[in-house]
This record gives structure tokens, C-alpha cells and sequence, in this order.
């Protein structure tokens, strides 16, 4: 799944039908090299006929230490729900004029826009030629390398000036993290609405490339708790795969355990929000005071009270303290105890409903629009990467995906709550059958013998820089609370990552929200807004 | 790139004594916070919102707003970017006098880990701070401590405003 293992046959026909080798690189991903100008009837045809009709990520690169003629390529990657396989598109452009694939995705403009903020490409026809993610009196585009930065001219920013026009924003109470929404009003119903992001981006991808595989995990566990958190298990998992590593069973049950009891967490936090939309002030407090419990949990884990610095690469950090395991199944069934009582009393009640029964998304506009994780399943659809991968435990253990009609609010909020009893079900499995032995791979097993003085060096080496990876793409995709997170490592010859692709799951979504709310009332499209559980540090990055 | 912010002086020329201490011991009482989040910190500052509820302190101990210009304290969590500085000073100026700023967390202090073009890294210098809470993330004790300690120091001068920010 996810690569050529058992589809060769599909590849095979692939490569006859679009005309083109396919080449596979080291992450089994399948791969080809278009020139621009056809780069549109190939990505036509491969949607319409070969069934990669998903948009997974469009990101760009700088290749200006290669000194080639083209300079920059940008990486389309294309998933195909029916069997799970996903095919890279690389194109070396000038970046002048490139094709905007915005008539067959139209999530493709944001990251297009993105490219042009970061890179400075220019794709044709795109509606707005205005950065992105930097403010706007940044000078230069801060991902190329030969990047220097220079003081911006403070400026201040627009008064607000047309009368139907209303900003929300950046800091609002009901988002987790600063975003500027711009309300266009028609009858007290919103016509048109800019959402504004930038405000929380920290150019992550450019610091991580001047970072060694060890320095990166804290640097992506700050970035924003939950996203944080799987996108440094995402790099521990990256980089062990590509160094062809496997960890103790017990490393992979904990990392399992952790990552369940963060999708709870974070599962959590979204329905806090949603219950302060919906002024049940009590719900949003009882749920808070069970979080609170979780976040003492995670304390007594390791001190951290967000479950920082809990992974490493080739394990995890510690083993778990005595009698956490039972502390671990209370705290989950009191979670669950609050949780079932709080769905008893709204999930029937009219109230409840008609205020949650609100923008609607099909699920054809989902997987147009590259939407992930549980907005996607609320849709109908069956996309979770736990059961597509299998990683770690996830092939062995019983759970369930849990599955929307309509894809609107109050469906979100089911799918939300089912997953969290779906997670502490994974969760109590894992405690009870918890594997014995190590919790790390141990210096012996990564360095040979540990007498001699070079293999000391090396170890020493080893400890501080990581691992010697090999030259190529490295990919590894995880489900995180708010859908597919990918992260891919560009390693060049000399062991240093020289691109890193974050691929965050809220990115498209706050691309997608200003069409759900067209037509809501502004205190609707607050409930749509907390029902995405957009986090402005995992959609800017 | 320091832009010089106006102490904050309260206009009244009434003489400080009897009715400043009546007044501070009024807003030591009703103290309304403004969480200015960067990046998903302000959870750790709910979740000290939540941890006075849990250990059944009283409640009124801080109450969070959602109007900056009805709140006394500005809480700063999270990193802040050079988009969204202007912002921020736009926020700081709509608080009503006398105001008091707390920059929560490594991030908000000097941009933590994050040395980026895009990070504002020397904000206690851009901006008046009474009170600076270390950690990434923030421990809400540390955050408790940090109201309980602006308290103390509210009332611990005798003459007011003035000389509680004449450090």
C-alpha cells in the first residue's frame, strides 16, 4: 500500500499509458519527470483516466546548489484513492510562467500562491499575485537559499475602509492561533470572505534545512502541539525507515500510545471549542477540567505536560514509569464516562441540532479541495492512514473508522467523538498487551562494538548528527488528529536535508473555508470555523 | 526598528492616596486577561484557566476576555511574527490605561527555537512587560504564580500606577 509492493501491474500500465518511465525512489513513491508544457494533459489525464483525482501536496524547490539551468522543480503529489498509491510529479521550471493546475484542483492555488510568496514563481492566471504566509512588506522570498535577509520598512497596516466590509481578527477566541478573517456582508448573511493566514508562520521548512536529523524533533515539537507532536514522530519514522532501521516492539506500541492519547487530546480541544460556539458554557468546562487530567497524565510521564521530547530517533525517550498504565486507563475512563454523558444530552437535542446542522460538504468537494482526517471521513468517505499504512500496530489491533453522512458540523462532532472512544479502545489494548524488552535501540545495534576509538567517534557522530542517511527523497506519511501529514526530506550527498516539505492537513482547509461559510450568518460560520479545528501554527508553518 | 511605546500615566491629577489604593484594590479583585496567542500556546494558558477551577481556587481569580479594550492584563503566548506585530501594537493601544503586560513562554520572549526573518525575537524590548514567564511551553503553575505576583505588586505600593511601573 502506499507503494509498488503488489501493484506492479498497475505501474506497468501506468507507464504505458502516460508514455513516461516511471522511477521509483527510495521511498517506493512512484516518480516522473514532466516538462512544463505538458504538465497539464498529463495531470488531466491521470485524474480522469487513472483515477489520481487527489491533490495530496504541490510544493517547490530550490536547486540552486546543483547549479543547473532550470532552477527550481516543483513536486506534485497525486494520491489514488482506490488502491492507495501515490506518484510524484517533479517539473524543473525557470519558474517565469508555470501552468496553474487550478481548473482540475482548486486547493492547487493556495500552494501555488505559496510557492510564489517563498519561491517566487509565478504561475500563470493565478488570481492573486499577493504573498501568502510572509507580511507584506517583506523583502525578497525567504526559501531561496541565497536568501538574505534584510530589515523590513515597518509599515502599518489598512484601516478598515469599505462599510459592508468586517475583520475579524487576527486574535479571536475562537481559533487557536491568529487569523484574519475578512467578512463581506449581504443581509446580514456573508457574501465573500478572505481568511487570512501568516500571522503564526515561522518558516519552519527553511530552519529544519540548516538542522541536523537529531536538532530537528524539538524544533518541530514546538511547533504547535498537536501537529507537533505527530510530525516529530513522523521525522523519528522518516528517518529510521530510511536508514533501514526497525525499533523495538515496545518503542512502536508506546509511540502508538502516545500518538492515541494526543489524537484525544487534541479531539478534545476541538470539541472545547465547539461547545464554547455553541455558549453550552458547562460542556466546554467539564471538558476542559478532563483534559486537564490528561495533560497531569502527560506529566507524569516525563514532566512535559504537552508530551514533549518523548521520541527519539530509534525509540522512544524513556520507559514508562510504574504504575503509569493503570493512572492511564482511569484518567481514559473518567474521558470517556464525561464524553458519554455530555453526547447523551446533545446529540439527540433539537437545539443541538439545528445549530450544528450547517455547512455541508460533499464529498466530491472534499477530495477536490485535498481534504483529510476526520472532516473527510465526515463526508462519507473511508480515508484513514492507520488502516492504509498498518505501521507499527495499527494492523493488529481492533478499531474502527467511524464514518459521516452529510459532512456537515454536527457529523464532524460524531465522527470526533467516536474517534476519541475509538482511540482510548487502541489506547487500553495497547496497556494490556504492552510488549516486553526495549524501549530503544541500544548503542550496540547502531554502532557495533563500542571499544574501539573510531567506533566511538562514530557512535559520538551518530549521537549528535544522526544517522548517515542515504541521497535521495525520504517520505513518510502519518494520520495525524487533523488528517494526512506528510513530511519529506530532500538528502543530498553530504547528509544534510537541502528541502523539507511539511505537509500539514489544516493547510487545505482553511483554503476550503471560505466557500463553506458563503451564505451563513457570521455567528454560523464561527461554528464552521471552530468545527475545523484550523490551527494557525500547523497551517502556516 | 524599536519604536518607542508611551508610558502609560494616568490622567487624573488627583492626588495618589486613599482613592488610588480604593481603586487598585478594585481591579486587584476584577482582573480581566486578553490572551494574545502566536501559535496554539493559549491552550496552556486555558489550561491554567482550567487548573484554578480544578484545584477550586477562587474562581474570579483572573477572568478571560474576549475585547482587548475591556481587559487590564495582555497575555502574549506563542511566537510573534513581523505580520502580526503591527497587530499586536494595534491591541496594546486599544487597552485602557493602566495596563499590564505579561509575555508567557520562550517563543513570545525571544522566538525560542524559531531564528527566523519572519520572527519579532527582542520583544520585551519593543514592548513595556511587567511580568516574563520562562518555559516552552509554559507551566500554568508558573503562570499562577505570575498573576499572584502582579497582585502583590499592585498593592504593594503605596502610591499607585506611577510607582508600581517606576521599576
Amino acid at each position: 500500500m502506499l507503494n509498488r509492493d503488489g501493484m506492479s501491474f498497475f505501474w506497468a500500465e501506468l507507464e504505458k499509458g502516460i508514455k513516461r518511465s516511471l522511477l521509483f525512489t527510495t521511498d517506493g513513491m512512484g516518480q516522473v519527470e514532466l516538462a512544463e508544457t505538458e504538465l497539464l494533459n498529463i495531470t488531466q489525464d491521470l485524474k480522469e483516466n487513472w483515477g489520481f483525482f487527489f491533490l495530496l501536496d504541490l510544493s517547490a524547490m530550490d536547486l540552486v546548489d546543483e547549479a543547473k539551468r532550470p532552477r527550481f522543480q516543483i513536486i506534485y503529489e497525486l494520491l489514488n484513492l482506490e488502491h492507495y498509491l501515490r506518484l510524484r510529479l517533479i517539473v524543473k521550471t525557470d519558474g517565469k510562467k508555470v501552468p496553474s493546475l487550478k481548473n482540475l484542483w482548486p486547493n492547487s492555488v493556495g500552494y501555488e500562491r505559496e510557492a510564489l510568496d517563498l519561491y517566487g514563481l509565478s504561475f500563470d492566471e493565478s488570481e492573486k499575485k499577493t504573498r501568502l504566509l510572509s507580511s507584506s512588506n517583506f523583502i525578497g522570498h525567504s526559501g531561496l537559499k541565497d536568501f538574505s535577509h534584510q530589515k523590513c520598512v515597518e509599515t502599518k497596516f489598512a484601516e478598515r475602509s469599505a462599510f459592508s466590509l468586517e475583520t475579524f481578527g487576527p486574535q479571536n477566541p475562537q481559533t487557536e492561533g491568529p487569523f484574519l478573517l475578512k467578512f463581506n456582508f449581504h443581509d446580514e448573511k456573508i457574501s465573500e470572505l478572505d481568511l487570512e493566514i501568516g500571522y503564526a508562520h515561522k518558516g519552519i521548512e527553511k530552519l529544519l534545512e540548516s538542522k541536523t536529523f537529531v536538532q530537528a524533533l524539538p524544533i518541530l515539537e514546538r511547533m504547535d502541539f498537536c501537529t507537533g507532536h505527530f510530525s516529530s514522530l513522523a521525522w523519528c519514522h522518516m528517518v529510521e525507515t530510511a536508514d533501514g532501521k526497525t525499533i523495538p516492539e515496545k518503542a512502536r506500541a508506546l509511540r502508538m500510545l502516545f500518538s492515541e492519547l494526543v489524537r484525544i487530546y487534541s479531539h478534545m480541544s476541538s470539541l472545547i471549542l465547539i461547545a464554547d460556539e455553541a455558549r453550552l458554557e458547562s460542556m466546554s468546562w467539564s471538558l476542559l477540567r478532563e483534559q486537564e487530567r490528561l495533560s497531569q497524565l502527560f506529566a507524569k510521564f516525563n514532566g512535559s505536560r504537552v508530551l514533549d521530547g518523548v521520541y527519539s530517533i530509534g525509540g522512544v525517550a524513556q520507559d514508562l514509569p510504574i504504575g503509569w498504565g493503570s493512572l492511564c486507563q482511569t484518567t481514559l475512563k473518567s474521558i470517556k464516562k464525561t464524553i458519554q454523558s455530555l453526547s447523551k444530552q446533545t446529540t439527540r437535542s433539537r437545539q443541538w441540532m439545528n445549530r450544528m446542522g450547517l455547512s455541508p460538504l460533499s464529498a466530491k468537494q472534499a477530495l477536490d479541495w485535498g481534504v483529510t482526517g476526520p472532516m473527510l471521513r465526515a463526508c462519507g468517505v473511508n480515508y484513514d492512514l492507520r488502516k492504509i499504512i498498518g505501521h507499527y500496530f495499527y494492523k493488529d489491533i481492533e478499531f474502527e473508522i467511524p464514518l459521516g453522512i452529510n459532512g456537515d458540523c454536527y457529523d464532524r462532532v460524531l465522527v470526533k467523538i467516536e474517534e476519541i472512544y475509538q482511540s482510548s479502545k487502541i489506547c487500553e489494548q495497547l496497556i494490556d498487551n504492552l510488549p516486553a524488552g526495549d524501549f530503544h535501540l541500544f548503542d550496540s545495534q547502531l554502532a557495533g562494538q563500542s571499544d574501539h576509538p573510531q567506533q566511538l567517534i562514530a557512535k559520538e557522530l551518530r549521537f549528535s548528527i544522526g544517522p548517515n542517511l542515504k541521497t535521495g527523497i525520504h517520505e513518510a506519511s502519518l494520520e495525524a488528529p487533523t488528517g494526512h501529514l506528510s513530511l519529506t526530506a530532500h538528502v543530498d550527498s553530504r547528509n544534510t536535508a537541502t528541502r523539507v516539505r511539511l505537509r500539514t492537513p489544516g493547510f487545505p482547509l482553511s483554503q476550503l473555508y471560505p466557500l463553506l461559510v458563503r451564505g451563513l450568518s457570521l455567528e454560523q460560520s464561527m461554528t464552521a470555523l471552530s468545527s475545523l479545528h484550523l490551527r494557525a501554527a500547523e497551517v502556516d508553518r | 526598528m524599536k519604536i518607542q511605546i508611551p508610558r502609560s500615566v494616568p490622567s487624573s491629577p488627583l492626588s495618589p492616596g486613599f482613592f488610588t489604593q480604593w481603586k487598585l484594590a478594585g481591579l486587584k479583585h476584577s482582573l480581566q486577561a486578553f490572551v494574545y496567542d502566536g501559535s496554539g500556546e493559549s491552550e496552556q494558558i486555558k489550561l491554567a484557566l482550567g487548573y484554578l477551577g480544578f484545584y477550586e481556587l477562587p474562581a474570579q481569580v483572573l477572568a478571560p476576555r474576549a475585547s482587548v479594550a475591556c481587559s487590564d492584563i495582555l497575555i502574549i503566548t506563542g511566537v510573534v511574527t513581523e505580520k502580526a506585530w503591527p497587530r499586536l501594537l494595534s491591541l496594546y493601544n486599544q487597552m485602557p490605561d493602566p495596563k499590564y503586560i505579561i509575555i508567557a513562554g520562550a517563543n513570545a520572549l525571544s522566538g525560542g527555537v524559531f531564528k527566523t526573518p519572519h520572527i519579532v525575537c527582542d520583544l520585551p524590548s519593543r514592548l513595556h512587560a511587567d511580568i516574563l514567564i520562562p518555559g516552552s511551553p509554559v507551566q500554568p503553575e508558573s503562570f499562577v504564580k505570575a498573576i499572584v505576583d502582579l497582585k502583590d505588586r499592585l498593592m504593594s505600593t503605596r502610591f499607585g500606577v506611577e510607582e508600581a511601573h517606576a521599576k
